[in-house]
């Protein structure tokens, strides 16, 4: 399962870590979840395992969360694990074909920030 | 709930739907629910260049509440028959 969601409040103490740790990621990002869904209400509330996040961004290749802990010059490897994601911050909840993922090259992807949703 | 009943007899047929954050999404209508919560099968992202986020992506929800625009074939629509329906549900205070 992959979770889009856009530039809002309840992950942001994650991302200022991650931003005094590699600084120069433009502050206007997309940020997506990629987990196994584990359970879901009527407001899409969402309960993910082995939740990776990723931040895609123009100046660097996309920053993935990964299982490893370690990572390369490009790639930030964070493992969330088990997380909650309030429905009001959703989008799109969309079924990862694993294959086509797997054959990108994340650290060569950019991608123009996306504009916060406005209600 | 009358766009409800709407959307539910589109089902199946090719929609596209632009989100708030000016995403747009193509792909087959597959189900709608109670809060015009929509899935969608077939999925393609329009200008998938400049959206690399969305491309391994096959079949997908969109939440409802981040829905802006859902283009409907207009030959799938009976105007007069959803401007009766419009006018029916008002006249009864909903």
């Amino acid at each position: 399962m992959l979770l889009v969601r856009t530039h809002r409040g309840c992950l942001l103490p994650l991302r200022e870590g991650l931003l005094k740790r590699f600084a120069p990621i433009s502050r206007h990002v997309l940020v997506f979840y990629q987990g196994n869904l584990k359970g879901y209400d009527h407001t899409i509330n969402l309960v993910l395992e082995g939740c990776k996040e990723r931040i895609y961004s123009q100046s660097r290749g996309v920053e993935q969360a990964r299982e490893t802990g370690t990572y390369s010059s490009m790639v930030v490897q964070v493992q969330l694990g088990l997380y909650i994601c309030r429905g009001d911050n959703i989008a799109v909840i969309g079924e990862v074909d694993e294959v086509e993922d797997a054959s990108k090259d994340l650290s060569r992807i950019r991608a123009e920030p996306l504009k916060p949703v406005t209600h | 709930m009358l766009f409800y009943s709407f959307f539910k007899t589109l089902v199946g047929k090719e929609i596209a739907v632009e989100l708030k954050n000016d995403v747009a999404l193509t792909g087959t209508l597959h189900s709608v629910d109670q809060y015009l919560n929509v899935k969608l099968t077939d999925v393609q992202v329009v200008d998938a260049e400049r959206y690399p986020q969305l491309g391994a992506i096959k079949n997908c929800f969109i939440r409802g509440s981040v829905v802006r625009y859902i283009q409907i074939p207009s030959a799938d629509v009976d105007t007069e028959l959803l401007q009766d329906a419009c006018r029916k549900e008002s006249a009864q205070g909903k």
